[in-house]
């Protein structure tokens, strides 16, 4: 399963139940932002136990993918399922800030910061 | 907050469409014809030679056909492979393959056309029925090629006729033979008898030879074929564009529909964006209020970007002396962020203003109003960024999530900033557990102190080559401006923040706000 959003894809691996965000993810707007809360439920679903959110690779996130990102862990963590682990890096300065709000949202979200 | 150019990817200009569907049959016909005519000229001209060859032993103008005849197999058969290799696999086709083809098989028509005429051994009757040829071309040329080359080959054939016609001889006139008359000379002639010998020879001579009927029906057959197959093509053309006629005009009124709802569309955006600009920045606070602040110099600026981003500053001056300060950003941008705005000033307001409140309590307030707002009534996502300040008797709380503050003492070179990030999370986003993130710090702010309040509209604007100008250049800008008054700062650091970026257009809203310790 795979997802252009803008100058960003989105790809998940079924195999290791992991979404790998790669690029820069600045669409116009919250609207545009409803192919990604999409994929992101999708994968959710398809996920049996645990999703990774892999953001290594996302240089730069917009404050509506950000709300985007926050409600899909709001979302899940309403449905208590899966659990989510992200993994960011030290690399990109607006991950250290929204990173730490992923966890605040839910605090069973496992941030690995490499 | 950041925005970004649309990323939609356009629809199929239905225009365009439409005139892909009018030129998609006359294109294919021009093509086809030629295929037709150069593979019926190719096989022709093969089985004459053959015929000749085998019939007589030798061509009947040696000189001529063993010039015109490899010439036209070459470059006929050139063009009709390559014509057809194009329509089969439906490729574009090399532009000057397209147009070599094209006229070098019609000018070797026309060279036929014109040879046979003028050096037919029979040259009376040539302009009987040689002469057709020419007709028959004037037809292809002008399906093929175009009108202009049609009158030109027009003006040829009549130059030609008319040589035709002097050469004959003006005065000359067709007797045709009666079947006996046939039958005694050719028994005369058989007979070796002089005088027919003498007048087969002044025939021959004069160009009259007697040629068989069945010659006549293959020229015939000839030039039928070739004007068959042009004419089968182009009435074939004509239906398929009478058929997506309809179509067309179907696209056509789309595309005019499309139109006239996008100059509506545009007219509304137009609108919403002013009423959304008007909303945001209406009740923004003004200097006189700024100047109630007691013991501090305050200046504040609002650079809107084209399309409104949401951002957000309060300053109320309080009767005890104190003064409370917020700044916020609305995720998006337009009319619902200028609303989340409004209401954010309002509840504000309403909590703070002559209030005396513990900042955590109000920021929590401020989120369930917003959140039920928000989520139950707008039915939207939108959620800010908001810290709020209170300053008394030179001392800075600060409660919420933004941006940094930055903070330049007076006896220090250089600013510090003071993160903000543990001290909450956005604001309206969610009602669960939201109180747990929020805390409230404080800091001394003493007379010469100058403290800083922004947006990442400062510190994301993007120059031309696409660099922020990043919270390091905007700490750095400060300290050169610290001798002067506030409103002054505010606009030394954004002509800075523009020096930076240039030419280019600001893509989200800009606020500084400046506060001075007096």
């Amino acid at each position: 399963m795979e997802l252009k959003a803008g100058e960003s894809i989105l790809k998940y691996n079924s195999a290791d139940q992991t979404v790998t965000i790669e690029g820069s993810m600045r669409l116009a707007n919250l609207m545009e932002y409803d192919k990604v809360s999409v994929f992101l439920n999708d994968a959710a679903t398809q996920a049996s136990d645990k999703l990774t959110l892999d953001m290594t690779k996302l240089n730069f996130l917009n404050s509506s993918g950000i709300t985007t990102l926050s409600m899909f862990i709001l979302a899940t963590k309403k449905r208590q399922n899966p659990k989510l682990n992200i993994l960011g890096t030290a690399l990109f300065a607006w991950q250290e800030k929204s990173l730490k709000n992923f966890n605040k949202l839910w605090n069973e979200v496992e941030i690995s910061i490499q | 907050m950041t925005q970004d150019s649309s990323t939609t990817t356009p629809k199929k200009d239905v225009l365009i469409e439409a005139s892909q569907l009018l030129q998609q049959p006359s294109k294919n016909t021009k093509r086809k014809i030629l295929i037709a005519v150069n593979v019926t000229f190719v096989i022709v001209s093969l089985l004459h030679l053959s015929i000749q060859l085998i019939q007589f032993g030798k061509l009947p103008d040696p000189e001529r056909d063993m010039v015109l005849f490899p010439l036209l197999l070459i470059i006929n058969g050139f063009s009709a492979i390559y014509n057809l290799r194009v329509l089969l696999l439906d490729l574009q086709g090399n532009t000057i393959l397209n147009r070599f083809t094209v006229w070098s098989s019609m000018i070797i028509l026309q060279l036929l056309a014109v040879l046979v005429v003028h050096t037919n051994p029979n040259s009376a009757n040539s302009i009987l029925f040689d002469f057709v040829l020419s007709s028959v071309v004037l037809f292809i040329v002008g399906t093929a090629l175009n009108r202009t080359a049609a009158i030109i080959w027009l003006f040829i054939c009549f130059i030609s006729l008319y040589v035709a016609y002097h050469t004959r001889g003006t005065d000359f006139t067709y007797y045709l033979m009666t079947k006996q008359e046939v039958a005694e000379l050719t028994a005369k002639v058989a007979a070796k008898d002089p005088a027919a010998l003498q007048r087969m020879e002044t025939a021959a001579k004069e160009h009259i030879v007697p040629l068989p009927l069945s010659l006549y029906v293959t020229i015939w057959f000839i030039f039928l074929l070739l004007a068959f197959l042009p004419t089968y093509f182009e009435s074939g053309m004509i239906g398929q564009i009478l058929k997506v006629i309809p179509e067309v005009i179907q696209r056509i009124q789309i595309a005019s529909e499309q139109k006239s709802q996008l100059e509506r569309e545009n007219i509304r955006m137009g609108m919403e964006l002013d009423v959304a600009r008007r909303i945001q920045t209406m009740l923004l606070p003004y200097q006189d209020e700024f100047d109630k602040c007691k013991d501090l110099d305050v200046s504040a600026r609002m650079d809107t970007a084209t399309e409104v981003g949401g951002d957000f500053y309060e300053v109320l001056p309080q009767a005890d002396g104190s003064t409370y300060f917020g700044i916020g950003d609305v995720t998006d941008h337009g009319l619902q962020s200028g609303v989340v705005m409004l209401m954010t000033q309002s509840a504000i307001r309403s909590l703070l203003d002559g209030n005396t409140i513990h900042l955590p309590d109000a920021l929590n307030q401020i989120n369930t109003i917003l959140y039920k707002n928000i989520q139950n009534r707008m039915n939207d996502r939108r959620n800010l960024t908001l810290s709020l300040l209170h300053y008394q008797n030179g001392k800075v709380r600060i409660t919420g999530q933004h941006e940094s503050v930055i903070l330049l003492r007076k006896n220090e070179k250089e600013p510090v900033q003071i993160d903000t990030l543990d001290l909450g999370i956005y604001v309206g986003l969610t009602d669960d557990s939201f109180t747990d993130f929020v805390k409230e710090i404080s800091f001394d702010f003493q007379k010469g102190d100058i403290m800083i309040l922004y947006t990442d509209g400062a510190t994301e604007a993007e120059n031309e080559q696409g660099e922020l100008y990043s919270v390091e250049r905007l700490i750095e800008s400060l300290p050169k401006y610290r001798h002067l008054k506030s409103s002054e700062i505010v606009a030394k650091m954004a002509e800075d923040i523009y020096q930076f970026i240039g030419r280019k257009p600001i893509l989200d809203d800009i606020s500084l706000v400046v506060i001075q310790r007096t």
